[in-house]
């Protein structure tokens, strides 16, 4: 028969052990309650990730094939419509009786030749990054200018920046930002001025490029495909820079990019 | 010869020892790493088990076995969960750790004079059983964390490691109470006593039912 103390000291005993007991399965429970609430957390996460990973891929596959396009284009358009006319030319000198006929063809296969040589320059010279090598980034950037106030566009620019901050990559991914900017407001803007500005900030660079063209449909629904848009955010993506691009039909469009340096 | 209800219950709760071993047999071929250390930890405990038993219905004392056993145990756990953790430190840090805990037992012993006196001591080693409990209670705690850091299973109750955890946690964090008075208890009434070693080996029987689980949950190689 146990004593009253006896009792009194067993139920003491159960109840420390008994609160030791709940409270190690209370810590054994909290793992298992939240260790599976942190894998779903997770399992989440990256399954988001897979999902931008595959959106930057598709935008980078949609970029080539905007390039191949555009390339495509190019041989088509200039390269071989010039071979077929200096073909034309070399034909015709066979069937001319006299020699200065024949001179002028030759002349004037001789000339789409050599049209023909700076249209090839311009479709490599558009193609390779040696340029931005070459030039340095800015020198690429005003070489491109060149080109785009060819077509009758005004460029201001303004670098405000160290070309060292930036690393060959990231240099390159902004130069094919900015020629695929370009691009598309010579085909598609009927622009007549071209603003760009490259701004150093603390622990970043700032791009801005607007222009007063005609503008597009810039809503979540409308297709962005089409203009080179995804090339552009698959590249920013590789940047892991914010782009923003304000945009509506007669309005301009206004990209802003910040890059982490 | 006459046992007490109490007596025959503990006599019974010795079957989940016996069955955690038989399950490490079972499963000692899946066994690797961690997990065979694991069922090293059954083969030692089935051992102790019987031989203390043996002296118990021989009317010998057993409690000489406390601090063996505690310090051979804690090793093991110390080894286990280095390999179970792949930790740097725990790695470099396993062999001084359980020289630590073999020196935190065995100190007291370097004044007993003879062999005789240690085999015939009447005290519970409570102590080195709350060392040990500290040092596994802290390992678990470890492995916990390891297991949020690195979460590689939607159900943590399917993993051997999460079941062996969970029972040393909950094993450990009720046998630190019951060892602080444990030879309080002895020596305040042989009823109490046995109701004292039967709560024990209800919580034995925790520890050694989450064995066998975590060793039935092991995969095929």
């Amino acid at each position: 028969m146990e004593t009253p103390q006896e009792v009194t000291f067993t139920y003491l005993l159960l109840a420390g052990v008994g609160l030791m007991f709940l409270f190690a399965l209370t810590v054994v429970i909290f793992v298992i309650f939240y260790q599976r609430k942190f894998f779903r957390q997770q399992s989440e996460m990256h399954e988001l990730e897979i999902r931008h990973q595959k959106e930057i891929t598709e935008g980078i596959m949609q970029a080539q094939e905007n390039e191949r396009e555009r390339i495509a284009q190019d041989l088509h358009d200039e390269v071989g419509a010039s071979l077929s006319a200096a073909r034309l030319f070399i034909n015709q000198i066979q069937y001319e009786e006299t020699l200065p006929e024949m001179i002028e063809l030759a002349e004037q296969a001789h000339g789409v030749l050599g049209t023909l040589v700076q249209e090839v320059r311009r479709v490599s010279h558009h193609l390779s990054p040696l340029v931005v090598e070459k030039l340095g980034f800015t020198g690429a950037l005003r070489a491109l200018f060149q080109q785009l106030e060819v077509n009758g566009l005004k460029i201001t620019h303004s670098f405000q920046f160290q070309e060292a901050v930036l690393s060959h990559e990231q240099q390159l991914a902004l130069y094919r930002i900015v020629q695929e900017v370009s691009v598309n407001i010579v085909k598609h803007a009927e622009a007549q001025q071209v603003t760009l500005s490259l701004t150093q900030q603390p622990g970043s660079l700032r791009l801005w490029l607007e222009d007063d063209g005609k503008g597009f449909e810039n809503s979540k629904d409308a297709p962005a495909t089409g203009i080179g848009l995804s090339g552009i955010r698959a590249r920013a993506s590789f940047l892991n820079a914010q782009l923003h691009i304000d945009s509506a039909p007669g309005a301009g469009t206004r990209i802003e990019m910040i890059v982490p340096l | 010869m006459h046992y007490s209800v109490q007596q025959i219950i503990l006599s019974f709760l010795v079957i989940p020892t016996w069955i955690a071993a038989i399950v490490a047999v079972v499963r000692f071929k899946r066994a690797e790493g961690w997990t065979k250390v694991l069922c090293y930890i059954q083969f030692f405990a089935l051992f102790i088990q019987t031989y203390s038993d043996i002296l118990w219905y021989r009317k010998v004392t057993n409690l000489f076995l406390y601090p063996i056993y505690t310090t051979i145990e804690g090793g093991l756990f110390i080894w286990m969960y280095s390999l179970m953790l792949k930790s740097a430190w725990l790695d470099k840090a396993r062999v001084w750790l359980i020289l630590l805990l073999a020196l935190a037992v065995g100190i007291k012993y370097l004044e007993i004079d003879s062999f005789h006196e240690f085999i015939n001591q009447s005290a519970i080693d409570g102590l080195s059983r709350i060392i040990e409990g500290g040092i596994v209670i802290a390992l678990v705690i470890v492995y916990f964390f390891k297991v949020f850091k690195e979460i590689k299973t939607p159900h943590i109750h399917q993993e051997p490691a999460f079941w062996v955890s969970g029972g040393l946690l909950i094993y450990f964090s009720c046998t630190i109470i019951l060892y602080v008075f444990a030879n309080f208890v002895r020596r305040y009434s042989q009823e109490f006593n046995q109701s004292f070693w039967v709560l024990h080996s209800l919580l034995n029987l925790l520890l050694y039912s989450a064995y066998s689980v975590a060793l039935w949950k092991l995969p095929r190689k």
